[in-house]
Order: structure tokens, then C-alpha cells, then sequence
């Protein structure tokens, strides 16, 4: 049984990181919404934006792996024949995707290992990283240390592709909600329907299998400095993934931008009254359209922190986030301060539901994990129902503009 | 009087009664009797279609006979390239010759017919139509995407998908019947909420809770079975759709009584009845040793009804009879009684419903109660079958969400939603033999995707097609207009 000091810094991780991308899409639901657009689409947005994403990351991984394995074969081996020619028979393995040779080297054979890095990668990599290469002890952890800076790039592209994936599949949502004055709920249906068919498809018919496997763990061991402080930093700063940061940053500005800008007063407004916001001068077609964009971009940027933080593998789904956000959405009241506190409230249910026995009292209960699971929705019922007499949802949301009504 | 009778109880019942009958009193596994059998069924079906919906292309005993003689050589042909040893039998080239000519007769009267009537302002044409297009459009999306990744078998893959339930003759045709089964229940179940002015995007939760009870009745209660055996079957069903309708219930009573919308309500529920049903399988009808549900015990399988005789080696059972008769049901709830009217019009006017002394908000809960109720029966019709189990997994069963498309798909209305699943079932099958190729079977599902969003544009597309129909009526009647002034 863990102490509970242990526990909290196990758990406290766990909850911030499935607390991102829940928080980042019930944003994307609050744009959408309070531009006067229903997207229920979050969750094939969602899942548009992880899968693309999550091949992206592969991708790039496969690259710099097939880098590795030639730099491997055709400077590092011989190389260490050179050099080590009896240890290497016995600790050299070869596996799939990651490479174990365990060296003991003196200085000067490090500083030749340099000149055959630098000459391999061609300037490729930054002086830095040579560096943690040729001060690596080990050829496993010289991949790793490659991977540990490059890696976090990649991540980085692979939400910013997440995002424009969301954005261009939102696109259609817009088009038929806004364009056509569809029935909202019905054409976000068929996203939903159409993502994972999409996913599951392209995925087998290219791989065999619907899983993506992304090879690298993108976690951060300690973030410099700040990792340091004493209680803060082992709770907020260590094991976490720069992508959850990333998504606090995006979270904030975007919170800022509906609230603090010109725009954001209009787009809320078309939300509200689009009749009176258009005899104003305000193009509510353009300002919705941005609105679905928006959606969509924070949404396909949920999808693939989600997949980045929890799953080694993207396997075709998104475990419902994208209908949990809708929920956290309407638990926020519409509200982006209470959809944080949302957020946190559904996500560590979600973590107690997956770390209960550990935790002694709870472990008590005997309770089945899907109860956990099940509380944020029954929650969301609840508060609907109590609340939605008074509830903050936009007024319009969910109907086609009609210029000709008042 | 026989008025009466066609408008009260049509001839469905006929319909069912020969289906269930005349197996049993000569053999239709011979060809001639299984064209009697199965020209006799549809002769049946469509005069009754037809004398049911007077605008509708059936109108009369005579087009019902041409689509019965169709309906064979579409069953037969397949068989032709199939085995040799039925080639060209007399009485199936009798057939397609009649067949042949009903079609010239046909058309020819349709081209005399057509001058007579503006096209434009007949709704179920134009709503067909736009059914028809967005099929089209949806099917030539899967080309596009079976020739980005596989160009070299692109074309024929496309064509066992068109093929669909004729692959392997009868028994993909019996296939695609069961496969349709439950989609058409759920699609049911969405269609009739539609009709009320309710989105039922909750059919999966229903769906779910359905086939959880059907599935514990199956296996736990074997002592109805000691009492009669045929009880044990309908009890399982008749709880199922009790518990499917109160869960359909309580986003109508949310609605109804707290002003929640019924949407978020259901898709809550719908995880709600997810993880519900993972846990109660684990308490108490859980199989370790396969990691799925027990086998339900074989008096509370779905009957059979002998239709295996007609559908050879199909998994075919007696599902598709009740999910008729439910098809039937509902329509005549809907369009022939008073409490069908009253849900229609709280549907479309609640405040004027009110106003004219209807109880709207016990409307609603009702209305959601007999759509979760389908849902429910729906899923236990789904998993009232030998071989089929539930596994204990955290899915959202895609049924309810398939219901959805082939609601709009049948334009809401019960018998448009029959063959909006039949065709769904078609298609299904197609994916299924399409794994005979190097394709996977999900390109249907993105087809289907495809064709929902397209009819969620309904109302843009049947624009084209009332512009399109109406530059036809009045060439029509410009002609009309000079062979008059001729004589």
C-alpha cells in the first residue's frame, strides 16, 4: 500500500493530465455553442484529430528510427566492433524499435563517438544534443536522449496537425449547420459515424490492424528548474507531458480571446441574439463558421493530448471524451472558470475509477470501477435537471440563422 | 365493409399468416414452390402497399403482381452464375419473359401516366428522390475511396457491394433479413420519436438495456420454460421492452417535466446504460472462462418459424416477422388513432397541442417510453440467438446510431424505415463478401456515414430535384399545350 504522500503525487499527475483534454473540448463545445452552433461532433472531431495525429507522430518516429537503425548499422557497429569486440557479442540486442548495447567507454573513444554523430546526422541535430549523446553510457539511452528532445517536437506537430485535421473536418459541420441550415444534431451524428469507420478503415487496410502504435513515451521526466521545487514541483512539474501545458496555455488564451476581445463579444453574441448582433453590422455566417472552426481545432488538439497522455496506442476511439466534454460543458453551466472545476470533477472520477483499490478507504467500499465512471454522467443528469430552468446555454445555440426572424 | 377492413387491418396480417403457413403445407424447396411461395408473399405485400398509400408506385393488383415477378428474378438470377445445374429451367425462363414484358407494360403506361400530373408537387416523390441521390452520392464516395487505396480491385469490389444480399443467393438474402432485424427496430424507435418532435439519440442505452434483461431472463430464468416453453421467449422480450422504455422514459420525463433537452439527456444515459450493463453482467451472468455472457438456453432462442426452409443455410429467424408487425404497428398507432394524432401534434406545436386540451408533457414521456420500448426490443431480438453473447466491454453499441441513419433514410415514417434497414442489411452483407477482395468491411460504415450527413442536407438536395422536376412538367405541358392547339 502506498504512503499517502506517494499516493497524491501518483494520483495528482493522473487527474491534470486527463484534466487537459476534457477541459480543452469543452472549450471547443463553448465556442461552437456560444456562436450558436450545437457540436455534439466533438467526439468524431476528436477522433479524426488523434488519428491523424497519431500516424503523424509515427510517422516522424519511423523516420528518425530508420536514422538510428542506419547510423546503428553502418557507424555505431562497427564502431563498437572496433573498439568492444567481445562485449558486443554478448549484450548487443536488437530489438524491433529500440537498441541495447551496454559500452563502457573511456574518454577519448566518446570524443571520437562525437565526431561520428555529428558526421552522421550531417548538422542535422543541434549541438546540444550531440552532447547528451556522447555523454550517454549506454547506446539505449543515446536513442533515448535523441528522442527526448526530438521527441517533444514531434508532439508538438502532431497536436498542430490534430488541430487542422479538427478544423477541416469541422468544416463540414459548419457547412451543413450553417451553409444549409441542417439539423445540427443529425450532420454531427454522421461525423461521429464517419471518423471511426474512417479511422478503422484506412488504419486496417494500411496496417492490418486498427491499431497506431505510437513507439515513444512523450513523457517528461522533470521539467528544468521548476521540477525543483520541493512539494509544487513533484506534482505539477515531474512525469508530465509538455502537451498538457500546452493545452493550459491554449485553454487560457483561449478564454481570453471569447472574453477579452471584440470578437469574442461578437461571437457571443451571435449566439444569444443573431437577429440583433446581424443589425449591427456583424457577419454571423463568418462569425459561426469561426466559431465551428474554433471547435474544431481545440478539439482535434484534445484528441491527440488525449491519445498522447493515455494510451501507448491509438485503437479507433476516444474512450466517449468528446460526449464527456459535452457533459463537462453543461456541468460548467456554459462557463469556462466552472468548466475547469468540471473538468477536474469528471476526471478524477475517472483516475479514482482506475486507482481505487490503492487508496484505503475507497478500497473499503469494494466498489466496481464503472461506478466511478458512471457518477460524472448520473452528476451531469442531475444538475440538468435541476438546473435547466436557469441554465446559461446560449439562446440560440442549435438554430439555423433566418435573417427574416425576429 | 371491405373498405373498412383494408383500412383498419390491410393485409398484412394476411402477409404473415401465408409466411408462417404455407411452409407447412407444401415444400418450398423445390424451384416451383418457392416461386409460388415467394410471388404469393409479395403479391400479398405490395397490394397491400398499394392500397394503402395511393400516390405511392404501387397502385394496383396488377403492378403488384410485376413486382412480384421482379422480386423472383432478382432471387433467381443470381443463381445462374452461382450453380449450372439450374440453368435456364422452363419455369424460370416463363418468368423472366413475363417479367420482360411487364416492364415494357409498365413503362409505357408510366410515360402515358407521367403527362397527366405535375411530378414537382408530389412530396413522396421528391423526398424518395432525395433518399435515392444521397444513396447514390454515398455509394460513389466508397468507389472514390476503394480506388485511392486499392485501384486495381476498386471496380470490383464495388460491384459485390452493389451485389450485397445476392452474393451468395438465398443465404445472403436471409442473411441481410436477420442482419436487418434490429437496425430496423432501432430505426423504428428514432423514427417514431422523430414523428413526435424527439430526437432519440439515446436508441443505443434502450438497445442496451434491452438486450442485457432478454439476455438474464434467457439464462436465469429457465423455470418458465418448465411452465410452457414458448413463455420463456416472450417473457425475456416483454421485459426487455419494459426496460428499454423506462429508460427511453426518463429522458422524456426530463424533458417533459425539467425542460431538458432530450438530446444531452440521452447521450448521458447512453454511457449511463453502458457501464450499467458491464457491471451487472459481471454480477451476475458473466462467463469467466470466454469473458462474455452465458449461453441463454435454447426455449427462449428467438423461433425460428421454418423460415431456414426458405433461406437455406442463413441465420435467418423469426425476428424479421416481429419487427413487421412492429413496423405495422407503429404506423397504424401513428397515422390511424387519436393518440398517434395527439403525439403528432405536441410534436409539432406544443403550445397549440395545449390549447387544444392535449396533455403535452405526459405526451412526451409516453411518445419516448414506446420509442425506448422498440429500442429495448430491438436488442433483445439482437441477442435472443444461439452464438450471440455481450461482452463485457466499455462500447457503445453502434445499433442505436445506425437507427438514426436509416430513420432519416426512411424519411421517419415506419414502412420507409423497413426498407431503409433491409437496404442497410443489403449493404452489410456486401461489406461482409467484400472481405473476399482486399478491402475492409468498414467502408460500409463510411458509406453510411456519407449518406446520413447527405440527407442531413435533405432539404438543399430535394431543391435540385423539385427545380429539376418542375422544368419536366412544364415541357410536359408545353407539349400538352401544342398538341392541343394541333387538333
Amino acid at each position: 500500500m502506498l504512503s499517502f504522500s506517494e499516493l497524491i503525487y501518483f494520483i495528482v499527475p493522473l487527474v491534470i493530465a486527463s484534466t487537459v483534454p476534457l477541459a480543452l473540448v469543452a472549450l471547443g463545445a463553448l465556442f461552437s455553442e456560444r456562436s450558436g452552433v450545437v457540436n455534439i461532433a466533438l467526439e468524431g472531431i476528436m477522433l479524426m484529430g488523434a488519428f491523424v495525429g497519431a500516424l503523424t507522430i509515427k510517422n516522424l518516429e519511423i523516420n528518425d528510427d530508420k536514422k538510428l537503425l542506419s547510423f546503428y548499422e553502418n557507424d555505431f557497429v562497427p564502431y563498437v566492433e572496433v573498439y568492444v569486440e567481445e562485449e558486443f557479442d554478448k549484450t548487443v540486442t536488437l530489438a524491433e524499435n529500440s537498441f541495447y548495447v551496454d559500452l563502457n567507454l573511456t574518454q577519448a573513444q566518446y570524443d571520437k563517438m562525437i565526431e561520428d554523430v555529428n558526421a552522421h546526422f550531417n548538422g542535422d541535430i543541434s549541438d546540444q544534443e550531440v552532447n547528451t549523446i556522447a555523454t550517454s553510457k549506454t547506446f539505449k539511452s543515446i536513442s533515448d536522449s535523441i528522442q527526448d528532445v526530438k521527441t517533444q517536437r514531434y508532439a508538438i506537430i502532431g497536436i498542430l496537425v490534430g488541430a487542422l485535421v479538427g478544423i477541416v473536418f469541422s468544416l463540414l459541420h459548419a457547412f451543413a449547420s450553417i451553409n444549409m441550415k441542417a439539423n445540427q444534431i443529425i450532420s454531427a451524428t454522421a461525423l461521429n459515424m464517419f471518423a471511426p469507420a474512417f479511422a478503422i478503415f484506412t488504419a486496417r487496410q494500411i496496417f492490418e490492424t486498427q491499431k497506431v502504435t505510437i513507439l515513444r513515451n512523450y513523457r517528461i521526466t522533470s521539467v528544468p528548474l521548476l521540477g525543483d521545487i520541493p512539494v509544487i514541483g513533484d506534482l505539477f512539474f515531474k512525469g508530465a507531458y509538455l502537451s498538457t501545458y500546452l493545452g493550459i496555455a491554449i485553454f487560457v488564451i483561449a478564454v481570453l480571446v471569447l472574453y477579452k476581445t471584440k470578437w469574442g463579444l461578437r461571437l457571443r453574441s451571435c449566439g444569444e441574439n443573431p437577429q440583433a448582433a446581424d443589425s449591427l453590422g456583424i457577419n454571423i455566417y463568418k462569425i459561426r463558421y469561426a466559431g465551428v472552426m474554433v471547435s474544431g481545432a481545440l478539439a482535434g488538439m484534445g484528441g491527440v493530448i488525449f491519445v498522447l497522455s493515455f494510451a501507448a496506442n491509438f485503437n479507433a476511439t476516444v474512450s466517449g471524451f468528446g460526449f464527456l466534454a459535452l457533459a463537462v460543458l453543461i456541468f460548467g453551466n456554459w462557463k469556462p472558470g466552472r468548466i475547469i472545476f468540471a473538468a477536474l470533477f469528471f476526471a478524477s472520477m475517472r483516475v479514482l475509477g482506475s486507482v481505487h483499490t490503492l487508496i484505503p478507504f475507497l478500497e473499503e467500499l469494494k466498489l466496481q470501477p464503472q461506478i466511478y465512471a458512471m457518477i460524472p454522467y448520473i452528476a451531469t443528469l442531475v444538475v440538468l435537471a435541476i438546473t435547466s430552468k436557469n441554465s446559461a446555454a446560449p439562446r440560440a445555440a442549435g438554430e439555423p440563422y433566418d435573417p427574416g426572424k425576429r | 365493409m371491405i373498405n373498412k377492413f383494408k383500412y383498419e387491418f390491410g393485409f398484412l396480417p394476411l402477409f404473415i399468416l401465408f409466411a408462417l403457413v404455407a411452409p407447412l403445407i407444401f415444400d418450398v424447396n423445390t424451384s416451383t414452390g418457392n416461386i409460388i411461395y415467394s410471388t404469393v408473399l409479395v403479391v400479398i405485400l405490395f397490394s397491400y402497399i398499394g392500397l394503402r398509400f395511393k400516390d405511392w408506385v404501387v397502385n394496383n393488383i396488377i403492378d403488384a403482381v410485376f413486382y412480384a415477378l421482379l422480386f423472383n428474378v432478382i432471387f433467381i438470377l443470381p443463381g445462374f452464375f452461382k450453380d449450372n445445374e439450374t440453368l435456364l429451367s422452363a419455369d424460370r425462363f416463363v418468368l423472366i419473359v413475363m417479367t420482360i414484358a411487364f416492364i415494357i407494360y409498365k413503362l409505357v403506361g408510366k410515360l402515358k401516366a407521367s403527362k397527366s400530373q405535375r411530378l414537382s408537387e408530389n412530396k413522396t416523390l421528391v423526398d424518395l428522390s432525395g433518399s435515392v441521390i444521397s444513396i447514390i452520392i454515398g455509394l460513389l464516395f466508397g468507389l472514390v475511396i476503394m480506388l485511392i487505396f486499392n485501384p486495381s480491385q476498386a471496380f470490383e469490389g464495388f460491384w459485390i457491394i452493389l451485389q450485397g444480399g445476392f452474393n451468395e443467393g438465398f443465404r445472403s438474402l436471409g442473411n441481410t433479413i436477420y442482419f436487418a432485424v434490429p437496425i430496423i427496430l432501432t430505426g423504428l424507435s428514432v423514427a417514431f420519436a422523430f414523428r413526435t418532435g424527439l430526437f432519440n439519440i439515446g436508441a443505443s442505452g434502450q438497445f442496451t438495456m434491452g438486450a442485457f434483461v432478454a439476455i438474464f431472463i434467457g439464462v436465469k430464468w429457465g423455470f418458465i420454460a418448465d411452465i410452457n416453453p414458448l413463455l420463456h421467449w416472450f417473457v425475456a422480450v416483454f421485459f426487455a421492452i419494459i426496460a428499454g422504455g423506462i429508460w427511453g422514459a426518463i429522458p422524456g420525463y426530463l424533458k417533459a417535466f425539467n425542460n431538458v433537452n432530450e438530446v444531452v439527456s440521452s447521450i448521458m444515459l447512453n454511457y449511463i446504460a453502458m457501464y450499467i450493463n458491464v457491471l451487472l453482467i459481471k454480477k451476475y451472468i458473466y462467463n469467466t472462462a470466454y469473458n462474455r455472457t452465458y449461453d441463454i438456453l435454447s426455449s427462449s432462442e428467438t423461433p425460428g418459424l421454418n423460415l431456414q426452409h426458405l433461406f437455406p443455410n442463413s441465420s435467418i429467424n423469426g425476428g424479421i416477422v416481429v419487427a413487421i408487425l412492429t413496423v405495422y404497428l407503429l404506423h397504424v398507432i401513428l397515422n390511424k388513432t387519436t393518440f398517434g394524432f395527439e403525439l403528432k401534434a405536441v410534436g409539432l406545436n406544443k403550445s397549440a397541442a395545449k390549447y387544444a386540451g392535449m396533455n403535452s408533457k405526459v405526451n412526451i414521456v409516453k411518445s419516448m417510453a414506446i420509442a425506448g420500448g422498440v429500442a429495448g426490443l430491438a436488442g433483445a431480438l439482437t441477442y435472443l440467438v444461439a452464438g450471440k453473447f455481450l461482452i463485457p466491454e466499455t462500447v457503445i453499441l453502434s445499433q442505436g446510431f445506425t437507427g438514426i441513419a436509416i430513420s432519416l433514410l426512411g424519411l421517419s415514417s415506419p414502412i420507409g424505415v423497413l426498407f431503409a434497414g433491409l437496404f442497410f442489411g443489403y449493404l452489410q452483407q456486401g461489406g461482409y463478401y467484400l472481405q473476399l477482395l482486399d478491402f475492409k468491411p468498414e467502408i460500409i460504415d463510411i458509406i453510411i456515414a456519407v449518406i446520413i450527413y447527405l440527407s442531413a442536407l435533405s432539404l438543399f438536395i430535394q431543391k435540385f430535384v423539385i427545380k429539376g422536376l418542375k422544368r419536366r412538367d412544364d415541357k410536359n405541358q408545353q407539349s400538352e399545350v401544342i398538341e392541343g392547339s394541333d387538333v
